[in-house]
């Protein structure tokens, strides 16, 4: 049976480019990606630099698993210091701060001393203004700098300078401390000769010895790791799942096309066991033959996407490919899986051809409709319908991925029954069609069922998956800009430009500028929230003060605000407050990201839509008090009444710059904002459509390739009856337009689905702002469009040119 | 040999003269027609028999205008075939000539009423009520008009052929061995109902076909050899029709 399937490849390779072209696409997508993320995730390949000369490093850690780095314990420290065989223990506390152009972490000059390299000119930083810098800054001793720090704009002189480049610039230590906070970054220990590493600190902290040490330092690259790793994510899912679909699609049309084949198979007695396994056979050579053409064209691929990745600021710049088995294994397998999934329904249905069916041959397709679609769209359906209560139970943020899970699903169910729903949706039309082409044309749409539906599911999953994540999208982050615009009642809004953030002596300079009544500064942050069962939830939560009222709209529905000037006071959501129950009175539990956990009791519950999206207020006093110090990143500036707007954002405006920060009319700031975080949604989303139409392209070009010879004999029936070339053309032109209308009406209905369930979803956020980016979407159709065209209209050329004689079938 | 004068009723429904055909080029050329002058008769069955390879299908194709001869002018139903472009022809053909064939060539996405219907649509008309009803009675198939073409046994797809040639009222049925695909029996009943076309209906039919039955119902049998007509014969019966057949193919 294998022999056979081998010579049946070879004889019908038509058919099987298609299946092997998308099942490459595919594994060499799935390559490029697993290489990309494997090179993305193999953080650095270099030894410690920071602890090089540390025995051991202690650090915190939110829990096993988790990338994030914490604070170290203050317990754990007081404990390593008197610990046995610790010879020193040297607590690193890190700040950030700007000089000569670019971003420094500021440390204690006490671990200068562990770091790779030492002093090449000058001496430590004895005075409280002095610095000390790595050669590559170009800084010599003596020398005076401007450096921006979180107490405001500084001027320091070089008291020494030390080998290498690592980005540390080193004060004396209680400078750091007054920068930083109370926050321990981490403990670099020196141990007695042959003395074990300290254990038994306890589960939020880690324990780095040998090369481990490099964990210590911070990943300048972290953020752009994590977008890096979640596209490539998304993308090599959606290939693998379009690859699936193309290949299912694909065998599944070749083996309704063979059923003649294959009964004269079962005729000349192959049992279906036989004929199961030698389709299954076909795939597996299919897919092995894409397997090794796929990885090869993958690892090729690999090094331009890792450029493009780097450039797009998805990677890290030193993002390096290179040539790792496990990757292209596992894509190989993918490959192979995929084809074996795709093949499944197939080969089950080849093996039920009866040995009778030889005898008769029907171009007309009446059982396309088979259990496994039923089944199938049935088990999808119910997948959507399930998730859209989860989705209405949750915040905007999560709720936005359940909106793309019943996006796919309803998606995937649709297709599935488009043998059923497009003649229905297209009866209409055809009751109006009173041409004759037209009528022909639209009689081939509902009596090739099989042929429209291989046409209709990729433009249906295409349109709609651009249509309805983009319209989802767009409407979620427009109506939360309407949201925030209507929210903030300040009229002017500062916001910082580095990590530094809003310096201690800018914020109380703002509160003297004339015109301004109120300066409230806040800060986002990410915090982890232990939600019992359901494990660990990572909430956004925003640092400010009892003022912040005076800046923005924040209906109460218990508590006052007043408390939150407090040390250890909360104000949440009242989505929050009923998930955790943290009603005014009762004691929350947080992690924010950058800090030790914090237990404050709630003050306020405040409306959902007006949180912007946060989960709790924390008191500023709560970041200063145990969690490390946190500068504000943005400061919401209330006007008096009568002062003049203009000359209020002026002067502010030039205080802001002289302290690296920028300022701006509210409104302004906000639009800013969100096409900021529009243009990023949009790649994302653009990536994943253009992903699709290659698959669409793949799918529907195979289709009518494999059907050509059919196609070929209606055609030249047709030209011999009398159609003129014209009329063909129409007839096809009608034929394919009629389909692509139909799955763009099957996409406008999921569409609109998911826009009702976003609309669900943010009810109560404020004002809804329906917003859908025709422009994308109509592109998405017309690319569906123009692709069908072609792919329908190639066949029918040779009929068209050419009297209707010489086509098969006449003698 | 000399080609027999042909004969000329006041107005033929095919006239062709002077036509030649080569297929292929260079050494592979076939010379599949070498100057042939015929008329077929209107009213008339006419069959075209001759050895394979003769050209007899070569002559139908160009005299249905499907084929385009290297010379040679060909008059069908009192148009000139040449200077017309494919589309004109198509339309000539839509109108004016119906065709049979073997492979019966129906539509197999569209129901027998619209296949018969086909010209017609086509022509942009709608069928007038009962039309394609009676085309599909007048071969005896009424009632199959609601099936698919894969439905029907070969002699009645070939049946629902020969209503969609009549639909629309050709002045000439071009059949290519129409009975090659059928058993005997059904055979006879296609070529029984092409008789009756002529006789009861006023039609024309001409036949290509190597079958000296099938020839036998016609009322003239032109022969065809090498490219070039090789007689002809009258009231033809199955014997003359056989011992012409035999007679051209021990001819040096």
């Amino acid at each position: 049976m294998i022999g056979i399937a081998a010579r049946t490849l070879a004889a019908r390779w038509a058919g099987f480019t298609g299946t092997a072209l998308a099942l490459v696409l595919g594994v060499a997508l799935v390559t490029t990606t697993l290489l990309c993320l494997f090179a993305t995730l193999d953080r650095r390949d270099g030894p410690p630099a920071w602890f090089a000369g540390a025995d051991a490093v202690v650090i915190g850690t939110d829990g096993p698993g988790s990338v994030t780095t914490a604070a170290v314990p203050a317990t754990a420290v007081t404990r390593l210091a008197g610990a046995e065989g610790v010879l020193s223990a040297v607590p690193d506390r890190r700040a950030p701060v700007e000089a000569a152009g670019r971003t420094w972490t500021a440390r204690p000059w006490s671990t200068a001393r562990f770091q790779t390299g030492g002093l090449v000119a000058g001496g430590a930083p004895d005075s409280g203004d002095e610095i000390v810098l790595p050669a590559s800054a170009g800084a010599a001793p003596g020398s005076v700098l401007r450096v921006h720090t979180v107490d405001g704009p500084r001027v320091l002189t070089v008291s020494g300078v030390l080998e290498g480049s690592l980005p540390v610039a080193y004060v004396r230590d209680d400078v750091v401390t007054g920068w930083a906070g109370a926050r321990v970054d981490a403990v670099a220990l020196r141990l007695a000769p042959g003395a074990p590493a300290p254990a038994g600190l306890g589960a939020d902290t880690r324990v780095l010895t040998g090369p481990d040490r490099v964990d210590a330092e911070p990943d300048p690259d972290a953020v752009r790791r994590m977008l890096g790793v979640t596209l490539l994510g998304n993308a090599a899912a959606v290939a693998t799942l379009a690859a699936t679909f193309v290949v299912a699609g694909t065998f599944s049309y070749s083996v309704a096309q063979r059923r003649r084949e294959l009964a004269l198979l079962r005729m000349s007695g192959a049992a279906p066991r036989q004929i199961r396994r030698m389709v299954r056979a076909e795939a597996m050579l299919v897919g092995l033959v894409a397997a090794c053409l796929g990885t090869a064209l993958g690892r090729l691929g690999a090094p331009p996407v890792a450029a493009w990745l780097v450039d797009a600021g998805f990677a890290p710049p030193d993002l390096t490919i290179r040539t790792e088995w496990a990757p292209i294994a596992a894509a190989g397998l993918v490959g192979l899986g995929t084809a074996w999934l795709g093949v499944t329904a197939a080969a089950r249905r080849a093996g039920a051809v009866r040995p009778l069916e030889a005898l008769r041959d029907a171009a007309v397709d009446r059982r396309v409709m088979g259990r496994g679609r039923w089944v199938g769209a049935a088990l999808l359906g119910a997948t959507a319908i399930g998730v859209v209560p989860l989705a209405l139970g949750e915040t905007t943020g999560v709720a936005s991925a359940y909106v793309l899970l019943v996006t796919i699903a309803t998606l995937l169910a649709l297709a599935l029954l488009t043998p059923v729903l497009v003649p229905l949706l297209l009866a209409p039309v055809t009751a109006l069609t009173s041409s004759g082409v037209g009528l022909i044309g639209s009689a081939n749409v509902r009596a090739g069922l099989r042929r429209t539906a291989s046409t209709a599911a990729p433009v249906l999953i295409t349109v709609g998956l651009a249509a309805a994540t983009l319209a989802s999208t767009a409407t979620l982050t427009a109506t939360a800009a309407a949201a925030e615009r209507d929210r903030v009642t300040a009229e002017i809004v500062v916001s910082a430009s580095g990590p530094v953030g809003l310096d201690r002596e800018l914020v109380a300079g703002l509160a003297g500028v004339p015109g301004v009544a109120a300066v409230e500064p806040t800060a986002g942050a990410s915090a982890s929230v232990d939600a019992g069962s359901s494990g660990v939830r990572q909430v956004a939560v925003t640092y400010a003060s009892s003022g912040i009222g005076t800046a923005m709209r924040l209906p109460l529905v218990a508590g006052a605000l007043a408390g939150l000037d407090r040390p250890d006071t909360a104000a949440v959501s009242e989505a929050t407050a009923r998930d955790h129950g943290w009603q005014v009175g009762a004691t929350a539990h947080l992690r924010p990201a950058d800090g030790a956990a914090v237990r404050p009791t709630v003050v306020a519950v405040v409306a959902d839509h007006a949180m912007g999206g946060s989960a709790a207020l924390l008191s500023w006093p709560t970041a200063g008090g145990t969690a490390g110090r946190t500068s504000p990143d943005t400061a919401y500036v209330a006007l008096a009444p009568g002062a003049d707007p203009a000359a209020a954002l002026r002067a502010v405006g030039a205080l802001a710059t002289a302290h690296g920060a920028t300022a701006g009319a509210t409104g302004d700031v906000l639009a800013d904002r969100t096409a900021g975080d529009e243009e990023i949604d949009r790649l994302a989303v653009l990536s994943v459509i253009g992903l699709t139409i290659t698959y669409t392209a793949i799918s529907i070009a195979t289709t009518f390739v494999m059907s050509t010879a059919a196609r070929r004999r209606e055609l030249t029936a047709l030209r011999l009856t009398g159609a003129t070339p014209l009329q063909l053309t129409t007839m096809i032109v009608v034929e394919v337009g009629l389909v692509v209308l139909a799955a763009v009406a099957l996409a406008g209905l999921t569409t609109a689905v998911v826009l009702a369930l976003t609309a669900a979803v943010l009810a109560g956020t404020g004002p809804l702002v329906l917003s859908v980016p025709w422009g994308p979407v109509a592109l998405a159709c017309a690319g569906c469009l123009l692709i069908a065209l072609v792919a329908g209209l190639a066949p029918a050329a040779d009929a068209l040119r050419r009297p209707p004689l010489h086509a098969p079938g006449v003698r | 040999m000399r080609s027999p004068a042909p004969t000329t009723p006041a107005d033929p429904a095919v006239r062709v003269r002077g036509l030649r055909k080569v297929h292929g080029c260079g050494d592979a050329a076939v010379r599949a027609l070498d100057g042939v002058d015929v008329d077929f008769a209107a009213t008339a069955f006419t069959a075209i028999m001759g050895p394979s390879g003769s050209g007899k299908s070569t002559l139908l194709h160009c005299a249905a205008g499907l084929d385009d001869p290297d010379a040679g002018d060909v008059r069908l139903a009192g148009t000139d075939l040449a200077g017309l472009d494919e589309t004109a022809r198509t339309l000539l053909r839509r109108d004016r000539v119906g065709f049979v064939f073997q492979s019966f060539n129906l539509v197999e996405s569209l129901t027998v009423a619209m296949n018969v219907a086909l010209p017609l649509v086509l022509g942009g008309r709608r069928p007038r009520a009962g039309e394609v009803d009676a085309a599909l009675a007048a071969v005896g198939l009424a009632g199959t008009g609601g099936r698919r073409p894969a439905e029907l046994s070969g002699g009645q797809q070939q049946r629902v052929a020969i209503a969609r040639a009549l639909v629309v009222a050709p002045a000439v049925v071009f059949a290519d061995e129409p009975t090659g695909a059928l058993d005997s029996t059904t055979g006879r009943e296609v070529l029984a109902m092409l008789r009756d076309l002529v006789d009861t209906a006023g039609r024309t039919v001409v036949m290509v076909t190597h079958d000296p039955a099938a020839a036998a119902w016609g009322d003239r049998v032109v022969f065809l050899y090498d490219g070039r007509v090789a007689g002809e014969l009258t009231a033809p019966t199955v014997e003359t029709v056989t011992a012409r057949l035999s007679a051209l193919e021990s001819a040096p």
